[in-house]
């Protein structure tokens, strides 16, 4: 059998739309400086990052709180899993 | 690892854009500054924990088909087949790239290499960022 290589992204040029996005991940002036503190997720160096997420839906018992104010980040070529 | 159940793939859902409901709150950003759906949607993609393959078809008939599907229409037969190649030999498909996906009743590739197609064929537009409901081996194994 084949040994798998790890995929490799390149910049795609054939799709304008994706090209603009890449402009996002360049553009250092939408990063500030780092930070290790979640509660800075906005000045930090993370590329993606979701903060204070909950949710919670309605039962016949009472609402059931399925995800209370959960923050985190990925950053740009990084392999992130959710534990 | 989180137990099951937990929330782990409602969060994945969430984040992805997958799970839009009022009963969500919170915030997202991306390089620091908010964004809308179809900017995620754009430079997203979704690898789903179940493969959903047709069983007819062989292996780099599948990727091609997901390529005809994806890619934008600008994109050239010749750029597509390239980008076939590339994610048959990057994922390690090569061997079986004209072995049919198989069905309960026609014996194809096996469980592993399935989910290595799936991810393919989603990978296969190259995307940005990749929610991974469940990554295959190949992406997750030391190396």
């Amino acid at each position: 059998m084949d040994s798998p290589t790890f995929w490799k992204p390149v910049a795609m040029n054939t799709n304008d739309d994706i090209e603009k996005q890449e402009d996002i991940f360049s553009n250092s002036s939408a990063v500030a400086t780092p930070s290790a503190s979640i509660s800075g997720l906005s000045k930090s160096n993370c590329k993606f990052a979701w903060r204070d997420i909950s949710y919670a839906v309605d039962t016949p018992s009472g609402k059931k709180q399925i995800l209370q104010t959960v923050s985190g980040c990925v950053e740009k070529g990084t392999f992130s899993p959710l534990l | 690892m989180g137990p099951s159940g937990c929330g782990k793939t409602t969060l994945l859902n969430i984040i992805s854009g997958r799970l839009k409901s009022s009963a969500v709150t919170g915030t997202q950003l991306l390089a620091g500054s908010t964004f809308d759906d179809a900017t995620l949607r754009a430079m997203s993609t979704y690898v789903e924990q179940e493969d959903h393959l047709i069983g007819s078809l062989t292996v780099r008939e599948t990727l091609d088909f997901a390529a005809k599907l994806a890619l934008p229409g600008n994109v050239s037969p010749t750029e597509r087949r390239v980008r076939t190649e590339d994610m048959l030999r990057d994922f390690g498909l090569l061997s079986v790239k004209d072995t049919k996906i198989g069905t309960p009743l026609q014996r194809g590739i096996s469980g592993g290499q399935k989910r290595r197609v799936t991810t393919a064929s989603q990978l296969i537009t190259l995307p940005k960022i990749i929610f991974l409901g469940a990554p295959p081996a190949c992406l997750t194994e030391s190396r």
